[in-house]
């Protein structure tokens, strides 16, 4: 078998060129391209956002900082822009049903101007009404029928009083009525005069009496009726005068509104309101100079603001100044910020409010556009997600107050009328928010049915190169920040694929990108260079990876000093220096891992340790099982494999997960089974399959690069290297410091296909090849592997027998 | 304000008080110019007699005006009133008396009202009392003590009714008489600082209207700013 030759430094990086820019710096490059390399989420949101049908919202799904935001928000300003500015929306007072305000909707600026004119109305008000009343054509109609009334009432009783009169009969007024009385010379008769007269007389002043009383009580039940009518009068004479008095402030307002059919009607409604309680607007001096001056001036108060707030427009939306359709970004979206809210005022203890007091949310503002929402803020809010669909469901808003609806409060509540709902609602999620949504929310997929899939890499070529040279230009012009030359965007192009983990690959995570461009930024500014190079870059990254440094260098130190025993010189046989990689904080490094194992006779079973103590994770479990296999595939078939083997990751104290030691252990497990020593000065990553195939893995860089630092610490000296899967050859974007090793050749990396080129290059022995009939070459480890199974397997053989004998023994001796 | 000394002289005002809102009116301003003139105040009630009297008649003749139900006078009862009502009379006229600082004095009678309140005020400058008393509602007449004060009455009558005020303006009618002139000095005394009194001279031409002017502004002595002349055309 051919061993793989150690990778040249040009296959561990795909340079950028920065000769094959066509600019200088970055300051040549319009600032327009502000994303590239999402083409499937932009034709997503233009389908989404063009498609004018129900439940086409959009659910924006991809890591955070991929540009979601921007690509959405850059797509929908442009596009509204064109698009109509929406009506204004009003709440306004319902005469006939007070708790249930009124929506107006007009056009763009009409409501704050009508909001205006009510004010000025209420105002003229307060003059007009007043001065119609102190008329003296009105002083004069009320003094008649108040006098009519008068006459009606004195004339009945003085016909009365006349006709008692006549029959010596005086009507005279008691404390609680009116009593009737037989005088002489005007003095009522006394208790004796009377008794004293003759019996017929006082029968006749009885009957006359009684026939007065008849007559007065006729009268008095007349009284009341009168006293109606003449109401009924008051009320006819001040109507019309305050109809008259008023037409003409109303009909200038409404003259404004000629096309606008419910504010006619809503004009209307206030004339006839303002009519019937024109005493509102009454005001007299007197009254209040009869109060101390604070209670006058409150009471004015209270009643002006009182008779203001009837007939005032609560414009919740006003788009006078909005230009195209509306594009809102709610950064919380709690339920009253996306339906709105109706406010309390406490007053005397207790909470009030009205019409006035409705606030708009989100969804109202941006009614007739664009909603753009964080998922997750959504998703955190109470009841803010179910509002939200309810609301496109029903394609109108409802304004709900939250602790009315769990009875967290019992005060006066509102029902304003709900306002119809023509929106484009826009979610921005990580894609497990997405997945999820779509597998335990059924509403989801009928209200969301477009997903706009961000990419976390794009395809690395020349073209893609100038794509990422303008987004990186636009950023910095966005951000204010020093323009890059052109080296230094070939820099930040290599960082890009590095951080894809893939050489031929971009990474699409811009906010990685702009904290990089800011950093440099930082370095170029303490230079005092109006340019940000090559040299600033690189600074800025090994600033970051010195910032981040503190775990990795300890976990080095600590090997350096023999505290976790990494050997990088001797050959030992049953153990190797696998790679792992961490990632606390987000910032990923590797570092290698002893990995033993030992074997004893048993049952062909591969005991994980790390499984048995349940610090290994399922993946991992399963690597070590398909160790399992492979041994059993290649040397189980003709004998029984009389091995029981113990795998571990020496000193880890965290658990271990992932499968990509599998091949380390399986190096380590023919070592131990060939008892041929593994050369320490190279690690091993990549996982393996049953076949014995080395399957690609992740970190490749991270890996190599940890294993180098340690080696570079200790001494390079020519012989030290790393063996990953030759599927990862495309991923390596090291550092130059690797390069540079390898240049020198002092470092080396071996990609590796099968397991057997790796014991090749481990043992320094080689593998070996079945003949036809399953022979392996002799002297190779995979023949010693089966000598040592077979010797394994007959002194297991012979142990059997043995122990068979003495149990008989046992058994005839009881 | 000082007293004129050639105003009319009047040193003891009646004012009779029953309790009504026109009899309220009448206290307010007999106290005005009791304070204005220093004079003496003088309250009085008089209890109806034929109140009472309707009351110790066998029949049950009262109608209840706020039902119009027929109900017996208690004669208790209306003795009850008419004492509750004079002490109502009687704390009205002290509080208004103690207000202004006035010397008052406060007499109950009892027998026909117009009658007694007539005999009661005989010793009096003048009299003051409500347009039209308790009789019978919505009168938009004179009330018969009214009348009969102004038509059988020795004294200077002065008829009050509710919402009017003594401040001014006030009208004097000036024919050169002595009579007028004491009446324009009176109103002046009367009259607030600042308030207009408009004096209507009685001539039939304009020479015997200028002369009357002049005799009226004689009366006054010093200039009066107050005053306003006017002539019938």
């Amino acid at each position: 078998m051919s061993l793989p030759s150690p990778l040249t430094s040009k296959q561990i990086i795909n340079r950028c060129d920065p000769s094959s820019f066509s600019f200088r710096t970055t300051e040549e490059l319009g600032a327009t391209t502000t994303i590239a390399g999402q083409e499937r989420a932009v034709q997503a949101i233009e389908f989404s956002i063009g498609m004018k049908r129900d439940g086409f919202n959009l659910f924006a799904l991809g890591p955070s900082g991929t540009g979601k935001q921007t690509a959405i928000e850059d797509y929908l300003h442009k596009r509204s822009a064109g698009e109509a500015v929406p009506d204004d929306w009003c709440y306004v007072y319902n005469f006939e049903k007070p708790r249930q305000p009124l929506g107006l909707s007009m056009p763009p600026g009409r409501g704050c101007e009508l909001a205006k004119d009510m004010d000025k109305l209420v105002e003229g008000l307060f003059s007009v009404i007043p001065a119609a009343f102190s008329s003296e054509e009105y002083q004069e109609q009320e003094k008649a029928i108040k006098e009519e009334l008068q006459g009606r009432q004195s004339s009945a009783l003085e016909e009365i009083e006349k006709k008692a009169a006549d029959h010596d009969i005086a009507v005279i007024r008691t404390p609680s009525g009116f009593a009737f009385a037989p005088v002489r010379k005007g003095e009522v008769l006394k208790s004796e005069e009377f008794m004293r007269l003759k019996p017929e007389e006082r029968e006749k002043i009885e009957r006359e009496i009684a026939g007065l009383k008849e007559s007065m009580q006729a009268m008095m039940m007349q009284i009341p009726k009168w006293q109606r009518e003449s109401q009924e009068k008051f009320k006819e004479l001040n109507q019309q005068v305050a109809g008259f008095a008023i037409k003409p402030l109303l009909g200038e307002i409404a003259s404004r509104y000629n096309a606008l059919e419910p504010v006619q009607t809503y004009l209307e409604r206030v004339e006839q309101d303002i009519i019937d309680n024109f005493e509102q607007f009454l005001q007299k001096d007197d009254e209040m100079q009869e109060m101390l001056p604070f209670q006058a001036s409150s009471a004015f108060r209270g009643r002006k603001s009182h008779a203001f707030h009837r007939y005032r427009i609560n414009v919740l939306v006003d788009n006078s100044s909005t230009e195209g359709a509306p594009v809102i970004f709610e950064d919380k979206p709690s339920c009253q910020n996306l339906l709105g809210d109706i406010e309390h005022m406490s007053q005397m203890g207790t909470l009030v409010t009205d019409f006035t007091l409705i606030k708009a949310g989100a969804l109202h503002k941006a009614n007739g556009g664009y909603l753009v929402l964080d998922a997750r803020r959504l998703l955190m809010e109470p009841l803010a997600w179910e509002a939200l669909k309810k609301a496109i469901r029903t394609r109108q808003i409802r304004i709900e107050s939250l602790a009315q609806l769990y009875s967290l409060v019992s005060t006066i509540s509102l029902e304003p009328e709900p306002q119809p709902l023509d929106i484009k609602v826009v979610l921005l999620g990580e894609r497990q928010l997405y997945y999820l949504l779509s597998a335990y929310d059924p509403d989801f997929g009928e209200l969301f049915k477009v997903a706009a899939d961000f990419d976390d890499d794009m395809q690395r070529d020349e073209t893609s190169h100038m794509a990422y040279a303008s987004m990186i230009a636009a950023m910095v012009s966005g951000a204010g920040l020093r323009h890059l030359d052109a080296a230094a965007v070939a820099r930040v192009i290599e960082f890009g694929s590095r951080s894809a983990g893939d050489a031929t690959r971009l990474s699409t995570h811009l906010q990685n990108l702009s904290d990089l461009l800011h950093e440099a930024d930082f370095l170029a500014g303490e230079n005092n260079t109006g340019i940000v190079s090559r040299s600033h870059i690189d600074r800025a990254l090994e600033a970051r990876r010195m910032r981040a440094g503190r775990i990795p260098e300890k976990i080095r130190k600590a090997m350096i000093d023999n505290t976790i025993l990494i050997d990088t010189d001797a050959e030992v046989t049953g153990q190797i220096n696998g790679l792992a990689v961490s990632s606390p904080g987000g910032h990923m490094f590797g570092h290698p891992s002893r990995i033993t194992a030992r074997i004893k006779m048993g049952k062909g079973e591969v005991v994980d340790i790390e499984r048995e103590v349940e610090m290994g994770g399922p993946i991992h479990s399963k690597g070590v099982m398909i160790l399992s296999g492979f041994l059993g595939g290649r040397f189980g078939i003709d004998r029984p494999l009389s091995l029981s083997a113990t795998l571990v990751f020496e000193q880890s104290y965290s658990g271990v997960e992932g499968d990509s030691a599998s091949s380390a252990e399986l190096y380590a497990l023919l070592s131990a089974l060939s008892g041929l020593p593994l050369r320490q000065w190279l690690a091993v990553t990549g996982s393996v399959n049953q076949h014995g195939e080395v399957q690609a893995i992740g970190g490749v860089n991270e890996k190599i690069e940890g294993f180098f630092d340690l080696c570079s610490q200790r001494g390079l000296n020519g012989r030290q290297g790393v063996l990953i899967p030759a599927a990862n050859v495309r991923n390596l974007m090291l550092r130059d410091e690797v390069i540079d090793a390898i240049d020198k050749d002092q470092f080396h990396i071996y990609p590796v296909t099968h397991i057997d080129e790796g014991i090749e290059l481990l043992t320094g022995v080689e593998a070996g090849k079945p003949d036809e009939n399953g022979n392996w070459s002799p002297g190779s480890v995979n023949a010693r592997i089966v000598k040592q199974l077979e010797n394994m397997a007959e002194k297991q053989k012979e142990f059997r027998e043995s122990a068979g004998n003495g149990n008989d023994q046992t058994q005839q001796d009881t | 304000m000082n007293t004129p000394s050639r105003s009319l002289s009047i040193r003891r005002i009646v004012v009779a008080l029953d309790c009504s809102p026109h009899s309220r009116a009448s206290l307010d301003a007999a106290a005005a110019i009791a304070k204005a003139i220093n004079a003496e105040l003088s309250g009085i009630y008089v209890e109806d007699i034929n109140l009472l009297r309707i009351a110790d008649l066998p029949c049950d003749w009262q109608t209840e005006s706020s039902s119009a139900k027929e109900r017996q006078l208690d004669p208790l009862q209306v003795e009850r009133s008419l004492r509750m009502q004079a002490k109502e009379a009687s704390r009205m006229l002290g509080k208004a008396a103690m207000e202004l600082n006035l010397t008052h004095t406060f007499r109950t009678l009892r027998g026909l009202v117009s009658a007694e309140l007539l005999n009661a005020a005989l010793d009096s400058d003048l009299l003051v009392l409500g347009r039209a008393g308790k009789t019978p509602v919505c009168r938009r007449t004179l009330g018969t003590t009214a009348k009969k004060a102004i038509t059988e009455g020795q004294m200077n009558v002065l008829l009050m009714r509710k919402g009017f005020s003594l401040a001014g303006p006030l009208l004097v009618l000036f024919d050169g008489s002595e009579g007028s002139e004491t009446a324009l000095r009176t109103a002046q005394a009367l009259s607030a600082e600042r308030s207009v009194i408009h004096v209507l001279l009685l001539a039939n031409s304009p020479s015997s209207a200028a002369v009357l002017r002049k005799k009226a502004e004689a009366v006054t002595e010093v200039p009066d700013k107050r005053l306003e002349f006017h002539e019938i055309p």
